[in-house]
């Protein structure tokens, strides 16, 4: 694997008190799926802007595609890494959804007939093709969130970044979105960093990367990090059920391990019944 | 005495082409003490809901009863604003409202504008910090300069100053991490437990729903489909597929179990030691060989 992300003791501060990013090492590998766990305020989302160069390290770098971000290499760096925010309302600036996603291609002198092209390509992709001539502020929270992945798909980058992209939907939305990204994953050419505080959108990813207090302090599968409940807890996130019924069932001896997933846990339970 | 809804309907644009009944033929009676969620797909009418439980919007025909106040529907309303004292809205995302340059002035806000003196409008502020498990260290803060669940918690408070009977919170819990919200969701049954508050939730996890409600209300497309105890919603399985609900987490993983093993478990079961302890009978006790 290589890697496409290489950060190396990387620190920020807002108010040059308080460090928001401490000491961060982190190397993300091409088409692979981060997801960055960690509660509010653990610095993820200042990694998130670090990572496209809308803040400025204190120290340290990042090297994305074997550049070093720098005020330089900057808009070659943005065209390699789209980003999805969390608040859905305040990403629009077209008066038409077909608007919005030519925006970012539009600053980056793509011809008028590809632009078409993408625009049709990508608004199939979050299947929102009905909707290409409505005004963006009357979709709802989830098709605005898809429009915004259809402006970040048309600008061709390699790597998607997903900041809290579905915190602020609904069950229905959260869900569109998480089967698109993993849709994007098996198509098999983004490297795909979501940011969240949702444990079900982590279980789907590669790899879990938690962050507290600004810096990495655990990475690993989503079923070995997801059950580690000390390191959960500490981190201010939570356990998923069924490691809580797991832990619980371990005390009756009628299973061996901790199950972060449904299907392994139901799948156990079944096989004791069998022997019982 | 609490909060009735006399055959309510509410258009919204009207006389526009864009009209729309958002309410329809609303009969409701909220008592008060107790704890009730609203819930419902996004459009179902579950805010313009809501806001009627404090005067914000008026019905276009029919009558709401607002605890000695009675609103009817297509006439001019005089003298609601003591309502909205007594029954606290927090919207959506408060703390974008928070706007006084510290902590206290924006919690005294809403007492002032009650017509309390400045003396007791602080006494107030200090109060509902406390409820909302906030520092008063806080107080001559700017609202602006804290963290997301702080500046939420401040909003509350400026709403609880005001010692509102009811409470009526729109998804609260909404973009707070896991901790946050259990803190949040914590805060208010501690209110409801401990002050005697009325808490009317609109949420989308049906966690909540099963761990804190009472009652459940489900609205679909303007009209309620449902209004009962939260496991008889929960046990209903035709209703929850015909609207499309979702389950309690808990719920889901008991018939995942049930279907694969072939057993027979209580689906009223909302805890993991339950849970554990109804498998271990169902599998024919603890196993003490391996």
């Amino acid at each position: 694997m290589k890697p496409i992300i290489e950060i190396t003791d990387l620190y920020f501060s807002y108010d040059n008190k308080n460090l928001a990013i401490n000491n961060l090492n982190l190397i993300i590998y091409e088409k692979e799926w981060v997801a960055i766990l960690g509660h509010n305020g653990s610095g993820k989302s200042t990694l998130a802007k670090l990572l496209i160069g809308l803040l400025e390290p204190l120290r340290g770098t990042i090297k994305v595609n074997d550049k070093i971000l720098s005020q330089e290499t900057v808009y070659d760096i943005r065209r390699e890494t789209g980003i999805v925010f969390q608040n859905p309302d305040n990403q629009f600036v077209g008066s038409t959804v077909a608007d919005d996603i030519a925006f970012g291609m539009e600053n980056q002198q793509i011809s008028r007939e590809e632009m078409k092209k993408r625009i049709d390509k990508y608004i199939k992709k979050v299947r929102m093709e009905a909707y290409l001539q409505h005004e963006p502020h009357l979709l709802s929270g989830g098709q605005k969130q898809r429009v915004a992945i259809a402006g970040a798909l048309a600008m061709d980058t390699k790597i998607l970044v997903f900041d809290e992209a579905t915190s602020m939907l609904d069950p229905q939305g959260r869900e569109d979105i998480n089967t698109l990204i993993q849709e994007l994953k098996n198509d098999g050419d983004k490297t795909i960093i979501s940011i969240t505080h949702d444990i079900k959108e982590a279980m789907l990813a590669d790899r879990v990367v938690v962050m507290k207090e600004g810096t990495v302090v655990a990475t690993g599968k989503p079923t070995e990090i997801l059950k580690d409940e000390t390191l959960m807890k500490d981190c201010g996130l939570d356990v998923p059920l069924t490691v809580k019924l797991s832990q619980e069932l371990k005390k009756y001896n009628i299973i061996n391990d901790i199950y972060v997933n449904q299907e392994d846990l139901v799948k156990s339970l079944w096989e004791y019944s069998l022997i019982k | 005495m609490g909060i009735q809804f006399d055959k309510v309907n509410y258009l919204y644009a009207r006389g526009t082409s864009q009209e729309k009944a958002a309410l329809i033929d609303i009969d409701l009676n909220i008592d008060l003490n107790d704890f009730i969620a609203i819930i419902g797909h996004t459009g179902s009418g579950k805010s313009t809901l809501i806001q009627h439980m404090n005067a914000i919007l008026q019905p276009t025909s029919g009558v709401v009863k607002i605890l000695d106040k009675t609103i009817i529907g297509g006439r001019k309303n005089r003298d609601i604003n003591i309502v909205r004292k007594r029954v606290g809205l927090v919207f959506q995302f408060p703390e974008y409202q928070l706007f006084e340059e510290t902590v206290e002035k924006d919690i005294m806000f809403g007492p002032l504008n009650f017509g309390v003196t400045k003396e007791e409008a602080a006494i107030k502020a200090r109060e509902a910090l406390k409820w909302v498990g906030l520092d008063q260290d806080l107080l001559q803060r700017s609202p602006l300069n804290l963290s997301g669940g702080q500046m939420r918690r401040v909003a509350i408070a400026g709403i609880l100053a005001m010692e509102p009977d009811v409470l009526v919170l729109d998804e609260p819990t909404a973009g707070l991490d896991p901790q946050g919200q259990k803190e949040m969701m914590e805060m208010f049954y501690n209110l409801h437990v401990n002050q005697q508050k009325t808490i009317i939730l609109v949420t989308h996890d049906m966690n909540y729903v099963a761990q804190y409600a009472n009652r459940v209300i489900v609205l679909n497309e303007g009209r309620i489909v449902f209004d009962g105890n939260t496991w008889d919603l929960f046990a209903n399985y035709e209703l929850i597929k015909k609207y499309h609900l979702d389950l309690p987490d808990i719920t889901k993983l008991i018939i995942d179990i049930e279907n694969k093993l072939g057993i027979e478990l209580d689906h009223k079961i909302n805890t993991v030691e339950n849970l554990a302890q109804a498998l271990v009978q169902a599998l024919g006790g603890a196993n003490h060989v391996r």
